[in-house]
């Protein structure tokens, strides 16, 4: 079977005022039809530049990467017959055509006739929930509507490979839910689409990806499914711990041997610090909280967490996601 | 609240300057302040040889045409300046809302924005024009003691009122989209027309010849042409104190108008709302 | 099933409408559009006046007046549309389509093209019933084929300036902003070239405007005709097919260089 996506070794990298930057090192990873497949990583790990490569938007500085069985570099019209894009928080359109119109011109940069354009506009207006906002000019939507219309309108073309960057961005809980479950479905009911998913919400990426690759650095550190992660992860001690205001400091608690790695999270108006810490074995505890008290602050709470892709996510890279 | 006003506007300047000039290194961004204004004068120059071809020179009346040509960039700059600074804060930076939450002076940081176009490079534009129009078009220019005195009594008037004129255009700019910019091109071409940029207003027909005398450039213009041209002897009391009360009226009616806009836009919610296509 | 002819003809199509709703949605644009310029437009007129010169120069104004319409469009519409659309994020979505880049830029110059012709049309009727101006009612027809051509040769060369502002973000638009002055200048927008020495008007029959507006002048003030003005009709119509030609393939260098870069859809430069 051709996979939908393969990249091999491949490498960007970007010209910077204090010298090159390597945004993407030697990725080489599959994804077949039918997957859900995850990009997860911290800002600046070269999720999105991966993506705009697989669309055609940036050439790869070496390396390979096939689309469909196509050739990024010398095959990109055949690529963009079956691929579409979404990123979250980016809301292409023209603000003074309405939904509905701006549906159709996007339809016809894909050559449909105007009976299919009409047809599909009109489902995926009902797929998105803008039904009363159809006839609404696009700049007096709000931002979340605005967002739907963005995923409307990158299934357009009823993409064989979708790409969506951070689609649930700046979505309000119920939409984002209905988004995922749309994504789902479609994969489901055509075992021959592929999504490819960046994403910052762990829980999005457990519930929704057959598979993830985590991404640091430009490196591909571990492409594996979720479940099969947190089950190789399984040993590891996570512990949840929520102190008063830690700062900086907290990141030398990531000296402390046995500690595989760190999230933290402050939160200014309850004055408290929240600590996700992944340990090697339980015997490391103790360690922990004599380093926390040597640092002057009180620990308000202290409780062992499961195994989550979070924390096989802090496991492997060594921090969270902030 | 002082420190913080003049640290915005210092800002604001260098703000305004950065936009204007950081797009390109220093030789391109010197020709491009040259070659606008210089090209734009030669076009007035060879509409006069084309219409006096083969007759003699007049030098008053080409003096008069170029020197009011290159005068009207400060109209030109403060006019699409005031209303590009808006809308880019606003639709293409939004930085709008957080300009205005802070405390630094809103009306002070729009002036600081415009102040590198229109009193820097307007005015490096009129010494290019100046030189390329006396030492190459043979325009005579004749200032005396008494036409430099009344040079230095008009500028700071018509200054006040280039100021309070780019705060109504700023007013106005809350309340129109990015692509209304035709409008400011129509109150341009307004001011061009009528406000004795090229010829005296009695040129124009009856029907709109009195229209020039409520145009605030006519005065603006003539109280820095005359002196340059060393014709300021013709200038009266009059005609300077007319010039100086529409440097007031615009001063006073420009604050006034920026903080309604400002206040209204709030009400009508726009103020930071993206009306961009 | 999509067929690479609909790939061209659709999206062409599709953003001419979208431009044309979009110029003629918004009924203050509409009318501040087609008649504010005129004013500027009415300045140059009465210098004429002022400087004596013959009535035949103020229809040079009108009609350099409304070859500007087109040239300004050109320049801040086509030329500079695919740095706006990436400035509100709709580049993208142009390049990861296999519509074709060239289509939709025709389709962008022919929207532009109906949107100015009404300002063209305001621009004449001013010249015709404030100013006076007498157009040989004859010489329409030809000169009507003398103006679309040299129209057509001017968006053309706006498709190539728009490859550049694939590349170049606020350079592009201070360049646009740059070349205003100096084209009305050396294409004697409001005055016969014959005033520049030969070497500048060499340089200036490069630019299709200079041509045109020559070729319109003769023909409606001293009766040349397409036959007697062959040669420059002719370097016309070749231009034509050479700025396209050339759009196209600075297009897709461009396209490619920026890629790249990394500054395709690269944002706030």
């Amino acid at each position: 079977m051709r996979e939908s996506v393969r990249t091999e070794d491949l490498t960007r990298t970007f010209r910077g005022e204090e010298g090159e930057i390597k945004a993407l090192d030697g990725v080489s990873l599959s994804v077949m039809p039918g997957e859900i497949f995850g990009l997860l990583g911290p800002n600046g790990a070269g999720k999105t530049t991966l993506t705009k490569i697989l669309c055609t938007l940036l050439l790869p500085t070496s390396g390979k990467a096939f689309v469909n069985g196509y050739d990024v570099v010398q095959e990109t019209a055949k690529i963009k017959e079956v691929i579409n894009l979404a990123s979250g928080g980016e809301t292409p359109g023209y603000g003074i055509l309405t939904v509905r119109e701006n549906l159709w011109f996007f339809s016809q940069l894909y050559g449909l006739s105007n009976e299919e354009s009409k047809k599909r506009v009109s489902q995926l207006i009902d797929a998105v929930g803008l039904q009363e906002k159809a006839k609404e000019r696009m700049n007096r939507l709000s931002s979340g509507m605005k967002q739907r219309l963005n995923i409307a309108r990158s299934m357009i073309n009823d993409p064989r490979i979708l790409f969506l960057d951070e689609p649930t961005l700046g979505l309000d809980v119920v939409f984002a839910q209905e988004i995922r479950q749309y994504i789902e479905k479609l994969v489901k009911v055509d075992p021959e689409k592929t999504v490819l998913l960046t994403t910052h919400y762990m829980a999005e990426a457990d519930e929704m990806c057959d598979r993830v690759a985590i991404i640091d650095k430009g490196k591909i550190i571990v492409v594996e499914a979720p479940a099969r992660l947190k089950s190789l992860f399984s040993k590891d001690v996570n512990l949840l711990v929520e102190v008063s205001f830690i700062g900086s400091r907290a990141d030398e608690l990531l000296k402390l041997k046995g500690v595989k790695g760190l999230s933290v999270t402050h939160s200014p108006e309850k004055n408290t610090t929240t600590l996700k810490l992944v340990l090697e074995e339980e015997s490391t505890i103790p360690d922990v909280i004599s380093a926390i008290k040597e640092m002057g602050v009180t620990m308000h709470m202290m409780n062992k967490a499961e195994t989550t892709l979070e924390t096989v996510f802090i496991s492997l890279v060594g921090r969270g996601l902030e | 609240m002082a420190i913080e006003g003049w640290r915005g506007f210092k800002a604001a300047v260098w703000l305004g300057w950065q936009i204007d000039s950081n797009w390109t290194d220093i030789f391109l961004f010197s020709l491009y302040t040259i070659i606008k204004p210089v090209f734009g004068m030669l076009t007035f120059a060879f509409m006069y040889l084309a219409a006096t071809a083969g007759g003699p020179i007049d030098p008053e009346k080409l003096a008069y045409i170029l020197v009011g040509s290159s005068l009207f960039t400060y109209a030109g700059n403060a006019i699409w300046n005031s209303f590009f600074a808006v809308h880019e804060d606003k639709e293409h930076y939004m930085t709008i809302r957080y300009l205005n939450i802070a405390p630094s002076n809103f009306t002070l940081y729009y002036l600081g924005r415009i102040t590198p176009s229109v009193l820097f490079s307007s005015t490096i534009s009129l010494i290019i024009n100046l030189a390329v129009g006396v030492f190459l078009l043979g325009m005579k220019v004749d200032p005396t003691s008494q036409t430099t005195a009344y040079l230095l009594v008009s500028i700071p008037i018509v200054a006040l009122g280039i100021i309070g004129y780019a705060l109504m255009v700023v007013g106005v700019s809350f309340f129109t989209t990015r692509y209304l910019w035709s409008l400011v091109d129509g109150l341009t071409g307004l001011s061009f027309l009528l406000g004795g940029v090229l010829y005296p207003p009695t040129v124009l027909p009856p029907a709109i010849k009195w229209i020039s005398q409520i145009v605030p450039w006519y005065y603006w213009i003539e109280m820095l042409r005359s002196p340059i041209i060393g014709s300021g002897a013709g200038l009266t009391l009059s005609f300077i104190l007319l010039g100086a009360a529409f440097s007031a009226a615009f001063l006073v009616l420009g604050i006034w108008f920026f903080n309604w806009s400002v206040n209204r836009a709030k009400r009508d919610g726009t103020l930071d709302m993206v009306i961009s296509w | 099933m999509t067929s690479k002819l609909d790939l061209i003809i659709k999206p062409a199509f599709s953003r001419a409408y979208i431009r044309i709703v979009m110029g003629n949605r918004v009924w203050a644009e509409v009318l501040t559009d087609s008649m504010l310029p005129v004013l500027s437009l009415a300045a140059y007129v009465y210098t004429y006046y002022f400087l004596g010169a013959s009535s035949q120069y103020v229809g040079f104004v009108i009609l350099g007046g409304a070859m500007l319409a087109f040239w300004s469009n050109v320049l801040w519409s086509v030329g500079s549309q695919l740095y706006w659309e990436k400035e509100d994020g709709n580049l993208e979505t142009f390049f990861i389509s296999p519509a074709s880049k060239m289509s939709l830029l025709t389709g962008m110059a022919f929207g532009g093209v109906v949107n100015t012709a009404l300002r063209v049309i305001v621009t004449i009727a001013v010249g015709v019933i404030v100013f006076g101006v007498h157009f040989d009612p004859s010489q329409i027809p030809e000169a009507l084929s003398v103006f679309g051509l040299t129209v057509i040769d001017l968006y053309a060369l706006g498709m190539v300036f728009s490859s550049l502002y694939l590349l170049y973000g606020r350079e592009a638009w201070h360049i646009s902003n740059l070349l205003t002055e100096p084209v009305s200048f050396i294409s004697g927008l409001y005055y016969p070239i014959q005033f520049f020495p030969f070497w500048l008007q060499a340089l200036a029959s490069l630019i299709p405007m200079t041509l045109g507006l020559d070729i319109l002048r003769r023909m409606f003030f001293n009766g040349s005709t397409i036959l007697s003005e062959s040669l420059e009709v002719g370097v016309l119509a070749i231009m034509a097919p050479v700025l396209i030609l050339l759009a196209k393939f600075a297009l897709d260098y461009m396209e490619q260089f920026s890629k790249r870069e990394g500054r395709l859809t690269l944002r706030w430069q």
